[in-house]
């Protein structure tokens, strides 16, 4: 009489309840057939005066993810990145899930040459290419988040500014265009522990008149300060109008805003919203890693450089993140990413 | 052979290295199996070393290849050293045995009822480490290190150390049970150390650089919620792998914002967002060089879908 113990040790025995099948070798036609073996690289570079052995693995990732607390780097009063609820993916009002897209994630450690030893001075977590939602209330950020504002003209109308919703009213269609980068309250360029995106000083909204009504507006506007006409027509009326950021503000437009303003930000090139700011399509974005370094050192994607900081940092690339005006001036909502939302209301 | 709690312990002894395995495996007499009425079976390494790696008396590396670099150069993976003994190891030079698992506290492999962990009606497999013991880690913790040296299009390039002091996984398991035409399991990963430190050396092992320590690190990684969410991992023909946690998707009827409508479907999500699987992160400190970056802690990160599938690059 077979006991408890002596039953289940004849299922680890045949752990498939009925299975007769015989073991064939497989032969080498078939294992040329084969081709999962290839989804990890490795690789090796020098630039710099730095080395790198890079670890690439072929993978298509595809989540939807919560967690109350992201923090790294928390040293000397600081975190190098902090972002509470942060999220990946979201849920559309149909409930269904669009997720958070990662393409070939990689691992790359950079060396730097110490006399005859090789000092690990870097690591990060990088992504071939990445796209969807990345919520999250950001209260400090050491990084690149270089965000694309695309819009017309009438979206001035939400600067809060007498001559921004003057500029809206008389540039209506016109487009504009310009990159807010991580930086202070004075407008400088600032990568570590940011709590601001905006316009750098030096930097420009460019408005490109679409008609002769909005190029003669143009021309006037051309004399106030801290503008400059950056193409004229072959009359002399200005096409192409840059409006200078110094300090925080153009034409009496504020031009930084808090960051944890920005409750979703979708990540992605070529990303195309609906009305309703619903993201229809996108690419992937290139370039997007969060990395660690004991220095400040340059990290190479293809041919695109990045110099980092000491710390935590985590770059979004140039073009990964585009807002309009409105979203500029007044941050963006946060996506549904549960299915039970405090950020609407527990349900 | 003891019988504690209904489960058979059975004691592995490992003396040495690998290449010195002294073990006595003792045959069970009938009438000791006549009294087993088994839960299951506990396994406890007790007085085990293990130590591999070309430094050993006779012993070799363990090698991996078939890789390539972007350019198609051919890449090995030489792991020239692992071991496993008691904390003090010094990096894998002091090597003194150490108890993996306690008797009254053993890794399992058992048979469970499904109805206790929300899966209907079924067998469970499970294998765990020894668990928690309110919240507190009661085996003893070994040290584990492992060093890989990188060939190259044929040429030595790089040494590469990875040493954890005192690592215990206690609370970690692995569950299996069979789903509709496909195996469905959950697992909880968790990992303890003081110290978790990594650097490099020439392809020699030596002129070791700075070393890269992650101090007091604790991962508590959970992932799937029996049957509700499942956790799959497939194969397919071409080689490549599919890896899932299951999608909450549909599991509630949803409002016009996409949001659960009241009734019990919501409640059991609301249980599920509230104490269902979770990953938790710390890292006490980074320090490398002398230099200080602090903590980092990643908490409360729940899944509520996962699909990975990997591709040839």
């Amino acid at each position: 009489m077979l006991n408890i113990f002596s039953k289940k040790l004849l299922l680890l025995l045949f752990p498939i309840q009925v299975c007769f099948a015989q073991l064939v070798p497989i032969d080498e036609t078939e294992l040329s057939g084969m081709t999962g073996q290839a989804f990890i690289n490795l690789d090796h570079s020098s630039s710099g005066g730095l080395d790198f052995t890079k670890v690439s693995l072929g993978l298509d990732v595809k989540t939807s993810l919560n967690s109350d607390l992201l923090d790294v780097g928390n040293y000397d009063n600081g975190s190098d990145i902090r972002i509470k609820d942060f999220a990946l993916g979201n849920i559309e009002a149909d409930g269904s899930i669009t997720p958070f897209e990662i393409r070939d994630p990689f691992i790359e450690l950079a060396f730097e040459q110490d006399g005859s030893k090789q000092n690990i001075v870097g690591v990060r977590l990088g992504f071939g290419g990445a796209k969807g939602a990345l919520s999250g209330t950001i209260e400090s950020l050491s990084g690149n988040i270089n965000v694309e504002i695309r819009d017309t003209a009438a979206g001035l109308n939400d600067s809060g500014s007498l001559l921004g919703g003057l500029a809206a009213v008389l540039l209506a269609n016109s487009p504009i265009e310009t990159t807010a980068k991580l930086v202070d309250s004075n407008g400088n360029l600032d990568q570590t522990r940011a709590s601001l995106v905006g316009i750098p000083n030096g930097d420009t909204f460019d408005i490109y008149a679409s008609n002769s009504l909005e190029r003669i507006a143009l021309t006037f506007i051309d004399v106030l300060p801290q503008t400059s006409c950056a193409a004229r027509t072959w009359i002399g009326s200005c096409k192409q109008l840059e409006l200078e950021a110094q300090g925080c503000e153009t034409l009496g437009i504020n031009v930084c805003f808090d960051l944890k303003k920005y409750n979703t930000l979708d990540v992605g090139s070529n990303v195309v919203k609906d009305g309703n700011g619903k993201v229809t399509s996108s690419d992937y974005a290139q370039g997007l890693f969060l990395g660690f370094q004991t220095k400040a050192i340059t990290w190479i994607d293809g041919i695109t450089p990045t110099t980092t900081t000491k710390g935590a940092f985590l770059n979004v690339p140039n073009g990964g993140l585009q807002v309009n005006l409105a979203e500029a001036f007044k941050g963006t909502d946060r996506v549904r990413t549960r299915y039970v939302d405090p950020y609407f209301g527990g349900f | 052979m003891r019988i504690i709690k209904n489960k058979i312990i059975v004691l592995f002894l490992l003396f040495g290295s690998t290449f010195l395995v002294n073990a006595d495996l003792i045959s069970l007499e009938d009438n000791d199996l006549s009294e087993v009425d088994g839960e299951g079976i506990g396994l406890v390494l007790e007085d085990f070393v293990y130590n591999a790696g070309e430094s050993v008396n006779g012993g070799g590396t363990f090698e991996i290849s078939g890789l390539q670099t972007s350019n198609d150069e051919d890449v090995i993976i030489n792991i020239s050293q692992f071991y496993i003994a008691a904390s003090g190891s010094e990096q894998g030079s002091v090597l003194n045995p150490v108890n993996i698992g306690r008797l009254n506290n053993p890794f399992n492999i058992e048979l469970r009822n499904g109805d206790d962990y929300g899966v209907n009606n079924k067998a469970v497999f499970e294998l765990s480490a020894p668990s928690l013991v309110n919240g507190s880690r009661l085996s003893e913790r070994p040290d584990v290190g492992i060093r890989f040296d990188l060939d190259i299009a044929g040429s030595p390039y790089q040494s590469l150390d990875n040493h954890i002091k005192s690592l215990s996984i206690d609370g970690s398991y692995l569950r299996l049970w069979g789903g509709e035409g496909r195996m469905e399991g959950e697992l909880a990963v968790n990992i303890y150390t003081p110290s978790m430190a990594f650097f490099a050396c020439n392809s020699s092992h030596g002129n070791c650089g700075h070393t890269v320590e992650f101090q007091d690190v604790s991962i508590e990684a959970k992932l799937g919620a029996g049957e509700y969410q499942p956790v799959t991992f497939d194969v397919s023909s071409d080689g490549n792998f599919h890896f899932t946690v299951g999608t909450l998707e549909n599991k509630c009827t949803t409002n016009s914002s996409g949001g659960c409508v009241s009734g019990s479907q919501r409640d059991v999500l609301i249980n599920y967002y509230n104490s269902g699987p979770k990953t938790n992160i710390y890292i006490g400190n980074v320090a490398v060089a002398g230099q200080e970056f602090g903590t980092t802690t990643l908490s409360n990160l729940q899944i509520q879908y996962l699909d990975v599938k990997s591709h040839d690059l």
